[in-house]
């Protein structure tokens, strides 16, 4: 995670003294391949906005599309909603997050191990299966919680097809733990005599949060802060299943819907992307100069943490937020499995409420074990093609003096900032106008491609990261004593970069899984993996069935990120 | 040492970092045996210049040789890397491979070498008990503490008996007391090793107890190549007088000169003898700076007996060392910092008095200023 960079102090970094031709070939031809496949679709998404047909049968480039766009209905309301949705869910999440990561990092609140798993759990569960246990929870016809405040107080609390039931989703989701997991090695690195200092001045401890913690992190804080700003103006299908019922659509799920209708809108579907492209262009150069500003709280080795006591408030501390981490996982997580073996989905009030039907039917189907056998293909070669691929762009831009290496960081770094469902439809328009890529389109190749771009900049910015950790002396030591690179890279930089290695692989592995919003432009019949065919129950209105696949996607998820902490726990990060 | 001829030589090279020069034409002829130091303030090029040695990069002009061997020109484009030089190197850091045991990492260059199996154990032994870490095989370096693992660098970076031994800063890791035992233990063992040494280091009293050369390097260029007690005794350029060593500073001008010397006027009054500093080309008239070694300086309680060099000065402050002070004095109103030697049986000294230093005048150097 970008976490990892946030906390890692810029070090000096020694490039390999000589580039020979061969070498900037291999070097020129990652490049390339890397510019193929994120930027030339972007290229060709603003060039297909700006051709217009002409009556005899020609295209001319002019307006047409990005005038005509705006006819249909609800546009510019989808870019509306897609901000406020966004600043709603970050303004309120930002404070809950800062207040847990500073009580995990910072004092000696109990149970951190429990709260810290929770956390992380929230984290990697993916939002479509979670968001069925919310439904199961708070429908407003057989929302079991609904139901109960009901019976107790004759009124329905909460409906989830609702703005807030949208924002609590996301809240619920990914807003508050991404922004815990980053924010956590921020407050834990923090040289706590400075703290010590206030307070040895007489500021009281919630003078010196405010005075001294808050503004010495106020550069993560920020990062953080325009980094989930930036994900979470991406997000596609929790408003894709919450918000059609209350006519509520943010700009991608406008785009799908779009794209879905016949005839299919594809020029007003890319003039939306485009115009939510430029929208969020100032964040985007925002992000880029927090984080190549640097200057980050730096951590030396002889710091100095010391725990705040929090005396009484200790266990009422932890009772809230063990209470708030066990909502957002264990509750959804039971009603999803409640839901599978449920005979009607939601409804208690049936004479048999129980059943393994559904289960016995899905597991007998082809459609699922097709779509299993997709996802684990699509996953599994993302893992092992993506790791080699992301240890190669690293390398490049961390050891090599190759020329074209700001441009690779570069192409890198983009697809983190550009929504998922824009760089699926710019896929989309390349696969089908380029007739290189027609063979490939309706294979699982295309949607390789597609979660690979998608994890590229965590993975490589993980593997990059620990590169700059160790530094170029060890194997410069390796050189000096006579081994040859290839020597060096087998005993020395593949045994040290082993474990950063492996927890990209399941990261990868687990990213490719859960994805929606980068595939579900690309995805046909044939290459359907488990969490389009689960988007496809759903919209089907089965949500028995969409309830086994969630089980299946939440464990499959949930294995392999627990392999990936295992391994990072394991190993740590080695610093020198 | 120095009787096997020169073992690498540098001529005019040049590293450039954009439009920096880091190492500015440098030219050295390092002889077999010798400990060699590049000794100068961070950012003076010695790193660089000993990464250039290493292959770790590459010049932009200039050609290094090793023995007869070329090994970098930037003329002909000869670039021989790093692992094909036979030198060793122990890094800052000491780069010690975290996934090793220390048997490993120093069997390793021999098993980089293709060194018969039955051949490297007994060799890898007998280093590690030249560098006093028998008994350590299996742990893993990461395990050790900052003074084994640079023995245990220093033992991969010579187990394969290199032609050149690289030390950068190797001792600035390391606490006081430890620096000064690992320094006596590398010179015992290059003693006994033979090995040719060029350490970079930035702390004088390193290169001056360790080194037979040293090369002061300043802006990327040598300022003055010689001896420790050369460069002691004789400082070439204002620069090397003030890195190596203490000198106690005086400012006047110059009243007359002779063949033995120059009179020059302080600038609070008094005159003093000094010896002209060799192509200064100082003339009567000019301002200049007396300098001399606080060792040389004779103090005694004010009031004594006038002898012919001498000046007075107030103890401003007075920091006791143990076997010396160091002192800020004040000299006709200049502030002057110097050490002082202790007085045997005339008593200590204190703050506010008032003292005479005699100056003998063959230590007494006059500089331009």
């Amino acid at each position: 995670m970008a976490a990892i960079d946030l906390a890692s102090a810029p070090v000096r970094t020694r490039r390999a003294p000589r580039q020979s031709w061969f070498g900037t070939g291999a070097c020129t031809l990652v490049l390339l391949i890397m510019a193929m496949f994120v930027l030339y679709p972007l290229v060709l998404l603003v060039y297909g906005s700006f051709l217009v047909e002409q009556p005899t049968g020609g295209k001319i480039l002019g307006f047409g599309a990005w005038i005509s766009a705006w006819d249909q209905p609800g546009m510019a309301q989808a870019i509306i909603n897609t901000f406020k949705r966004s600043i709603v869910t970050e303004v309120l999440s930002l404070p809950i997050a800062i207040l847990i990561a500073w009580l995990v990092a910072r004092t000696d609140l109990p149970g951190k191990r429990l709260i810290d798993n929770f956390f992380w759990i929230a984290f990697f569960l993916p939002a479509l299966p979670v968001l069925l246990g919310w439904i199961l929870l708070f429908d407003p016809d057989y929302g079991i919680a609904n139901k109960a405040a009901l019976m107790l107080f004759g009124k329905a609390p909460f409906d989830i097809y609702s703005f807030s039931g949208i924002v609590f989703a996301h809240m619920a989701s990914r807003s508050v733990s991404a922004k815990y997991i980053f924010l956590v090695p921020a407050f834990r690195n923090l040289d706590g005599t400075m703290e010590e200092a206030s307070r040895m001045v007489g500021c009281g401890s919630l003078m010196t949060i405010w005075r001294i913690v808050l503004p010495i992190l106020m550069p993560a804080i920020l990062i953080t802060m325009a980094i989930s700003l930036t994900h979470s103006l991406e997000s596609f299908e929790i408003e894709l299943i919450l918000g059609p019922p209350i006519n509520f659509y943010v700009f991608s799920t406008k785009m799908y819907q779009l794209i879905g209708q016949d005839p299919p809108m594809f020029s007003s579907a890319t003039v939306l992307g485009l115009a939510i492209l430029v929208c969020i262009l100032p964040l985007i150069l925002w992000q880029q100069r927090l984080i190549s500003t640097r200057y980050f709280v730096t951590v030396t080795s002889h710091f100095q943490q010391r725990l705040l006591r929090l005396r009484g408030l200790r266990w009422p501390a932890f009772g809230v937020i063990a209470l708030l981490g066990g909502i957002v996982t264990v509750v959804p997580t039971i009603c999803l499995l409640l839901g599978t073996f449920m005979n009607l989905f939601g409804h208690f009030d049936l004479a048999v409420v129980w059943t393994t039907d559904h289960w016995h039917e899905v597991l007998s189907d082809s459609v699922l074990l097709h779509s299993l056998k997709n996802t684990l293909i699509m996953a599994g070669s993302a893992a092992l093609f993506g790791v080699f691929w992301f240890s190669l762009v690293a390398y490049i831009s961390v050891r090599t003096r190759y020329p074209g290496r700001h441009l690779l960081d570069f192409i890198t770094w983009l697809p983190a900032t550009l929504p998922g469902i824009i760089l699926g439809l710019g896929l989309l328009w390349m696969f089908l106008t380029v007739p290189l890529f027609h063979p490939v389109y309706g294979t699982i190749f295309v949607l390789i491609v597609a979660v690979l771009i998608n994890a590229v900049t965590t993975g490589v910015q993980l593997i990059k990261s620990n590169m700059v950790q160790l530094g170029s002396e060890l194997e410069e030591a390796s050189f000096m004593v006579g081994a040859s690179w290839l020597h060096t890279f087998r005993r020395i930089v593949l045994p040290i970069l082993g474990p950063v290695l492996i927890s990209v692989a399941l990261l990868t592995f687990n990213a490719a899984a859960r994805n929606i919003a980068n595939i579900v432009m690309i995805v046909t019949g044939d290459n359907r993996p488990l969490s389009m065919l689960q988007i496809d129950y759903m919209t089907d209105g089965q949500y028995e069935p969409a309830a086994i696949v969630g089980v299946i996607i939440v464990m499959l998820t949930l294995g392999v990120a627990s392999m990936a902490r295992a391994v990072g726990r394991r190993f740590g990060f080695r610093t020198n | 040492m120095g009787d096997g001829g020169h073992i690498l030589g540098l001529n005019g090279v040049s590293k450039l970092f954009g439009a920096f020069r880091a190492v500015d034409g440098i030219s050295l002829e390092i002889k077999r045996g010798e400990i060699f130091s590049l000794l100068g303030p961070s950012g003076c090029g010695k790193s660089t210049t000993l990464r250039l040695i290493a292959g770790l990069e590459q010049p932009e002009e200039g050609e290094i040789r090793l023995g007869d061997k070329l090994l970098v020109s930037s003329q002909t484009g000869v670039f021989v890397p790093s692992q094909k030089r036979n030198m060793g190197m122990v890094a800052q850091s000491y780069a010690i491979w975290p996934h090793l045991t220390v048997y490993d990492t120093v069997a390793y260059p021999l098993v980089v070498r293709r060194v018969p199996k039955a051949e490297i154990a007994p060799r890898v032994d007998e280093m590690l008990r030249l560098v006093g870490l028998d008994g350590y095989e299996t742990r893993l370096a990461p395990m050790l503490s900052g003074g084994q693992q640079q023995r245990v660098a220093l033992a991969r970076a010579l187990v394969y008996e290199p032609d050149v031994l690289l030390l950068d800063e190797p001792f600035s890791n390391l606490d006081v007391k430890l620096r000064e035992q690992m320094r006596v233990e590398l010179k015992l063992l290059q003693r006994k090793v033979g090995v040719s040494v060029i350490l970079v280091t930035h702390d004088q009293i390193e290169a001056l107890s360790l080194s037979d050369r040293i090369a002061v390097m300043n802006e990327g260029r040598v300022e003055q190549l010689g001896t420790p007690f050369e460069l002691y005794e004789h400082p070439r350029t204002g620069f090397v007088r003030d890195f190596i060593g203490v000198s106690l500073k005086l400012s006047g001008s110059l009243l007359a000169s002779g063949p033995d010397g120059g009179v020059v006027e302080l600038a609070g009054g008094g005159r003093l003898h000094g010896r002209l500093q060799d192509g200064s080309g100082v003339k009567p008239g000019d301002p200049v700076t007396l300098s001399i070694r606080p060792e040389s300086v004779v103090a005694r309680h004010a009031g004594g007996a006038a002898n012919g060099n001498s000046i007075e000065a107030r103890i401003d402050a007075l920091l006791f060392l143990g076997d010396r002070y160091e002192c800020v004095l004040d000299v006709a109103g200049l502030e002057v910092r110097s050490y002082l030697p202790r007085i045997a049986g005339e008593g200590e000294y204190r703050e506010g008095q008032r003292i005479a230093l005699s100056l003998p005048a063959d230590g007494v150097t006059i500089w331009p200023r």
